[in-house]
């Protein structure tokens, strides 16, 4: 298969981004790789009509979060290898914040794909709800109830967090 | 839920909002990084679809699968190391020359590992002094210019012990002389000190992204002796690591102890994982393969196959591997095989999934091996929130039994090492040990992973790598402290 030259700067520039995103989808490294890989592959036989679409990237982005609420990449579960990152070993890096923030990163696992997915895209893409629903490929209102619903979990479990930590929020329980 | 007033509810939403605005920003930063993938994802397109599975069935969809991938172990001896140093060395930047035939076609990639841990000291590695000359398609480039320097942008890969402070990493590193990446071999008397060795006829992942011949492991059995093998290439050395001669076919796995070696190979392609998984054994440095003898899996013809494999090595004979199944999609059970060896590989039994299945199903990640026939396995519930913990066997693998620890999170999803015996090593995004055999876990403060490798030389030495590479952590008490025995800039 000879490959398109649109396709391969598509790839060198814009895998980065959507391997975080796919990671913050997943939390597992293997399995972002495993899912950015196979949505790009499986796009690349009509990769003009990715090329004509108005924004590329949010095409690409839409097959990306399509694969994985549609449970595609459950095989990725079971890899746990990772690439040779040229990740920041930071020293300094306090284990209790890395407590913290595993405790949020943690609950947010326990969401259900489609609400993850909502989340991710809406606070971490920073896309508006019009947006994430085209990603995910529902209305809008069905893109505001996965966001209230996985919020609304989120916020069940943060007993102790620093969003009820004042004294008038624990009087208010 | 609770109830809280309207507008503290819109400031304690603002303040979930913030914080998961943070949390998602920086565990963003832990994802792999994009080069490789890349250039991965543009192969794979380039490349030709298989034409049949192994069952004479078009291929479903393309999928690739990781052509290289993490955990690795150290080979058996003790290595005793001191504290953080930089290394020096040399460092070829010969690049790698095919003189010959074009390299064989790259088999399916997989997911693979070779684990071995606690391995006895000084094992009597069968030598042999006058082997027939192996059969080379490469042959090793001329010394290139080899200056002692500084090591610049080592990214470690592999490492193997084969005796107190006698180590080898398998490593990419900036070239010398040009830009760009260079496939690094270093050598290490004390632990310590590292320098390079001229003479890599192989890529490494990094290097040239690891076209063919690329290697992506390294073993040695004992100071001369040693193999660098991906799944489609192998390379041995009979002088240390100076010069690598080519040899047939490559390995998924492979681990020496006890005057063997033993290669796990994939002979099929079209499978998403490693298909006709096939287990050979030979002396120490002898180009003879013989083909061992697996039991029947499924029809005839079918052979072993499997998402990923494991292979681990127990000390007096035991050998273990894993043939992790495929959920296809994720709709059915994927149900792992493990099968063993208690004659150095010759012969092999069905011992089944080794994690117990308790309600939803439970998979199998890691082998760990031991002495006595003890055997470890990574589990964890399919799930989610996932639990980890091990199960552990002490009759070479016939039965596992859960244990009851969970393993921390922070360090669960990577690595295991160790004997129930004496101490199991859990590596993530943290290390957390175990010194009961599973029933609980403690978190180790440092170093901060995710970690590529670890290995265990004995109950007390090992070593860590984390992902970026540069850095070797060494422990000296099991995995209680840890500390940079080696850092390259």
């Amino acid at each position: 298969m000879r490959r398109d030259v649109g396709f391969a700067v598509f790839v060198r520039e814009h895998t980065p981004a959507l391997l975080r995103t796919a990671y913050l989808l997943t939390g597992n490294g293997a399995a972002a790789e495993e899912l950015v890989q196979d949505t790009l592959v499986r796009l690349y036989p009509k990769w003009e009509r990715v090329e004509e679409a108005d924004a590329p990237l949010a095409y690409v982005r839409r097959s990306l979060a399509n694969a994985y609420v549609n449970h595609q990449r459950r095989a990725a579960r079971r890899e746990f290898a990772y690439a040779d990152v040229p990740e920041r070993m930071d020293e300094r890096d306090a284990l209790g914040q890395l407590a913290d923030r595993d405790e949020l990163w943690n609950r947010l696992a326990t969401l259900p794909e489609r609400q993850r997915a909502a989340i991710v895209l809406r606070f971490y893409e920073d896309l508006s709800d019009e947006d994430t629903a085209q990603a995910l490929g529902c209305r809008i209102g069905t893109v505001r109830s996965l966001i209230s619903r996985g919020l609304a979990t989120l916020r069940t479990h943060m007993s102790t967090d620093t969003a009820y930590c004042s004294p008038q929020a624990g009087r208010a329980t | 839920m609770r109830f809280l007033p309207r507008g503290r509810r819109a400031r304690a939403d603002a303040h979930l909002e913030a914080a998961l605005r943070a949390t998602l920003t920086e565990h963003a930063r832990h994802a792999p990084a994009a080069d490789v993938l890349a250039e991965r994802i543009l192969a794979a397109v380039d490349a030709p679809p298989p034409a049949r599975d192994l069952y004479g069935r078009p291929p479903a969809r393309p999928r690739a699968w990781r052509s290289w991938a993490t955990p690795l172990v150290a080979a058996a001896s003790v290595a005793a190391v001191a504290g953080a140093v930089v290394g020096v060395a040399h460092l070829t930047a010969g690049t790698p020359r095919p003189v010959a035939a074009p390299p064989p076609p790259q088999s399916s990639p997989v997911q693979h590992s070779g684990d071995r841990v606690f391995s006895t000291l000084g094992h009597p590695h069968a030598r042999s002094r006058s082997r027939p000359s192996p059969r080379s398609s490469y042959a090793s480039p001329p010394p290139s210019a080899s200056v002692a320097a500084g090591l610049r942008g080592v990214r470690v890969l592999d490492l193997t012990f084969t005796g107190t402070d006698d180590g080898w990493a398998l490593a990419s590193a900036d070239c010398l002389y040009r830009t760009g990446r260079c496939t690094a071999v270093l050598r290490t008397r004390d632990g310590t000190h590292w320098s390079g060795m001229p003479g890599a006829a192989f890529n490494v992942p990094g290097v040239q992204h690891c076209a063919a011949p690329c290697v992506t492991h390294l073993r040695f059995a004992d100071d001369r002796v040693g193999y660098a093998f991906g799944p489609s290439t192998m390379f041995m050395t009979t002088d240390g690591g100076r010069s690598w001669q080519r040899q047939p076919g490559g390995a998924l796995a492979l681990e020496t102890l006890d005057g063997n070696v033993i290669r796990v190979v994939a002979k099929g392609t079209g499978c998403p994982g490693p298909c006709h998984v096939q287990v050979e054994t030979a002396a120490i440095g002898s180009t003879v393969w013989s083909l061992a003898q697996l039991p029947p899996n499924g029809p005839p013809g079918s052979g072993w196959f499997g998402a990923g494999v494991q292979f681990a090595r127990g000390v007096g004979g035991d050998a273990y591997l894993l043939l992790q199944g495929n959920p296809a999609g994720g709709a059915g059970r994927a149900t792992s095989q493990l099968l063993r060896s208690t004659d150095a590989g010759r012969t092999w039994s069905t011992v089944g999934e080794p994690c117990p299945q308790s309600g939803a199903e439970v998979d199998s990640y890691q082998l760990a091996a031991g002495g006595g026939g003890r055997v470890s396995a990574l589990c964890a519930t399919r799930q989610v929130p996932q639990r980890w913990f091990v199960a552990t066997s002490t009759d070479a693998g016939a039965h596992f039994a859960g244990q009851p620890g969970t393993i921390p999170p922070a360090a669960a999803g990577g690595l295991l090492n160790g004997d129930p015996a004496t101490v199991l090593i859990s590596a993530g995004r943290r290390i957390a040990r175990s010194t009961d055999g599973g029933r609980t876990w403690t978190l180790v403060a440092r170093p901060a992973g995710p970690f590529t490798f670890l290995g265990f030389e004995n109950a007390q030495v090992g070593r860590a790598v984390t992902r970026r590479g540069n850095a070797i952590w060494t422990t000296r008490d099991g995995g209680l402290s840890w500390t940079r025995s080696a850092a390259f800039g």
